[in-house]
């Protein structure tokens, strides 16, 4: 028996990998719903969200690739079918990100939006992509419409009459809350954005870097945070339970991405386990063995 | 060689020197500065004069929305024209600047085709002589206002004539004071907790703490910075592209083993300029089809394989690395079991059983406590350490002393 749980110190690599494939592709041949439990984070993120004042728009740093899509798509489709399931506009633009960030953005935007009826101009623009981070942060802040001269679709930004939502949008204080969706997103927005913190400030990240963020939770300069997978599929429970019938989830991502990667976890959790069963056999087995030499 | 290093330690030093003296010089001038409690205020005000029209008074305070704005012959950074939004305190009698007013919403014409207009907001809106209507998305003028349209009125190349720049009346230590602005002071509103903002003087409120003095430029010039900053970061993706052909050129000709690769560097440079080059099939709209092709179909689809291989790396490395050796690594992986399987729906699952009373021991409760406190007293200590290690390095690399980076 020793000898056989030994063997669980050094289980090949490819093994793990059989066994983690196995488990994270069940779930995309069998539908499964799991329970999700809400985190505080995504409770506060959603909730400032929600939070709409009069003449004021929800903008969106959208900063999310093709690499980073399996967390930060579906974070990203949930924030977006809030806004137009609440009617809430909403501005998007990129800043210092890969170049087909405004593109993912746009798909998702027109997407959800002919699903809630949402029109491009008055419900949201895309605002496309700028580089030049910390100070571009600071000049948004100061003045949208002086850094992005022309949206994604190359309509001047001045022009009302096909972008009205954008003769309210001036500066940091006709945002409503400011959401930053990337793998990492970037602390110095924090800093530059607006010095005076009037708007709340709120992180869609993946889940290998959100422990980095708590401090700034915990110190109120972060008002909310969506981690990785699971804290879309937690912002679509809560916009089920919000809006009921009104909320169309068919084509979001968040809770059927959760299950493969929940499998997955398990899977990894199991083998360190079985990992250390095996250390402490093999252990055992020397000190047998040195016994009876 | 000499004169490149010496340019560039020169601009990077000056740049460093900017942003430095941003952060630490006052938005005004320590000494000639007045502060208290703002009693009242008149708002500033001027008149603009266009030709042989009489000059027409303008007051800067949000009237329905029509605030002035006092636009600025500029240039960007491609060096095109443009009028830039400027503080009437940093225009004095005798400037040239286009006057504007708006935007609002017609709602009908009244009198002449040019004359009045009645706006969205109820509001009567009428040319003065030297004003004109102008449309909000061009910005030409136009001749015949109608209903539905976005209108702004302007008085373009108007002579600034007379500045009134506003008094205040503050309360100073129990005393009233009436305070008069002088051409060029700044307000800034003051708050107990956070940095200090310039604000227009009709935005103060009786009981907002100010500060009234001659404005020290740096904020001013923060826009400019940042279009410095914009194109040099441009310049460093041209360099860098440039840099990378070199090499691959040099692959292509000299053939050292596995040359072929440089082939796929030009075919996806020329496919990437070529989907960006791509004309919008609808104009007004986002569809691009050879360009979502190659987002969506290609770069979406290898960049989210490559990245799904870390998936299998990472549970081979948690399986090896995650072993009880000692005391430390034994919490390190306790900690690391309950936040995995805490952030999973399987860890509500598991501990929910213990009912609402128990909460604090759900796996979920606990992951999100160790992330909350010991995490977080973790990372303020990392932080502190991280930022003193990048102060020193900054210093070095604005003083040119981290020689790599300076050409060497």
């Amino acid at each position: 028996m020793l000898k056989f749980l030994a063997r669980l110190d050094v289980v090949p690599r490819r093994t793990i990998y059989i066994f983690l494939l196995i488990a994270a592709g069940i779930p995309f041949l069998v539908p499964i719903r799991l329970p999700m439990y809400i985190w505080k984070e995504t409770r506060s993120a959603f909730d400032a969200t929600q939070v709409v004042q009069p003449n004021k728009v929800v903008a969106i740093c959208s900063n999310w690739d093709p690499g980073s899509q399996g967390e930060n798509w579906p974070q990203y489709e949930a924030i977006v079918a809030q806004c137009m399931v609440n009617h809430t506009p909403f501005i998007v633009f990129s800043v210092d990100s890969d170049p087909v960030s405004p593109q993912l953005a746009e798909t998702v935007n027109e997407r959800e939006a002919k699903k809630y009826g949402c029109v491009y101009g008055r419900d949201w623009v895309n605002l496309g992509l700028t580089r030049g981070a910390p100070l571009t942060m600071g000049a948004i802040g100061r003045s949208v419409k002086s850094v992005f001269q022309h949206d994604y679709r190359q309509i001047p930004t001045q022009n009302y009459e096909k972008l009205p939502l954008m003769r309210r949008v001036r500066d940091v204080r006709d945002f409503s809350c400011f959401w930053v969706v990337q793998y990492q997103p970037d602390l110095n927005w924090v800093v530059f954005l607006d010095p005076n913190s009037r708007v709340p400030i709120l992180f869609a990240c993946a889940g290998i870097g959100s422990s980095g963020y708590y401090p700034y939770l915990s110190s109120g300069q972060l008002k909310g945070m969506v981690v990785g997978t699971r804290g879309a599929a937690e912002y679509e429970v809560m916009l089920r339970d919000k809006f009921g019938k009104r909320f169309d989830d068919r084509e979001l991502r968040g809770q059927k991405l959760v299950v493969p990667l929940a499998f997955g976890n398990l899977v990894i959790i199991v083998f360190i386990i079985a990992g250390n069963i095996g250390t402490i056999a093999r252990r055992r087995l020397e000190a047998q063995a040195k016994v009876f030499r | 060689m000499k004169s490149p290093r010496a340019i560039t330690i020169g601009v990077t030093f000056i740049a460093g020197l900017y942003f430095i003296l941003d952060f630490i010089v006052p938005p005004t001038l320590p000494g000639a500065s007045i502060r208290g409690v703002v009693a009242s205020t008149v708002p500033a005000s001027f008149t603009a004069k266009s030709g042989d029209f009489p000059a027409i008074p303008y007051q800067l305070s949000d009237q329905g929305n029509m605030r002035p704005q006092i636009l600025v012959a500029q240039r960007d950074v491609l060096g095109k024209p443009k009028l830039a939004s400027t503080p009437l305190r940093q225009v004095g009698p005798g400037s040239t600047a286009t006057i504007r007013l708006g935007p609002f919403e017609v709602q009908r014409v009244v009198g002449g085709p040019t004359d009045s207009v009645v706006g969205a907001d109820g509001i009567w809106h009428s040319l003065k002589p030297g004003q004109t209507w102008v449309d909000s998305a061009t910005t030409f003028p136009v001749t015949n206002a109608k209903p539905g349209m976005t209108l702004y009125i302007e008085q373009p190349n108007a002579k600034i004539d007379q500045v009134d720049p506003g008094s205040a009346v503050l309360l100073i230590g129990g005393k009233r004071i009436n305070h008069r602005l002088g051409a060029h002071t700044v307000a800034i509103k003051l708050s107990r907790y956070t940095a200090g903002s310039e604000v227009q003087l009709d935005e103060l409120k009786a009981g907002d703490t100010v500060q009234f003095g001659p404005a020290t430029t740096f904020a001013d010039n923060r826009d400019t910075a940042a279009q410095f900053n914009l194109v040099i970061t441009t310049m460093a993706f041209g360099i860098g592209i440039l840099s990378l052909g070199m090499v691959h050129s040099r692959q292509l000709i000299k053939r050292p083993k596995g040359w072929y690769t440089s082939i796929f560097f030009f075919a996806a440079i020329v496919l990437g300029i070529a989907a960006g080059l791509g004309k919008y099939e609808d104009p007004g709209t986002s569809s691009r089809a050879f360009s979502d092709f190659m987002v969506m179909r290609v770069i979406a689809a290898v960049s989210s394989a490559v990245f799904s291989l870390l998936a299998f790396y990472m549970a081979a490395a948690a399986y090896r690395a995650f072993r009880i050796r000692n005391g430390e690594a034994a919490l390190m992986m306790g900690s690391a079991l309950i936040v995995m399987l805490g952030q999973t729906p399987f860890g509500s699952y598991l501990t929910s059983w213990m009912g609402e009373r128990f909460s604090a021991f759900w796996l979920p409760n606990i992951a999100a406590w160790i992330l909350r406190v010991p995490n977080t007293a973790m990372f303020r200590g990392l932080i502190f350490g991280i930022m003193l290690g990048a102060f020193a390095t900054a210093l070095r690399y604005w003083l040119s002393m981290e020689r790599t980076t300076s050409g060497e």
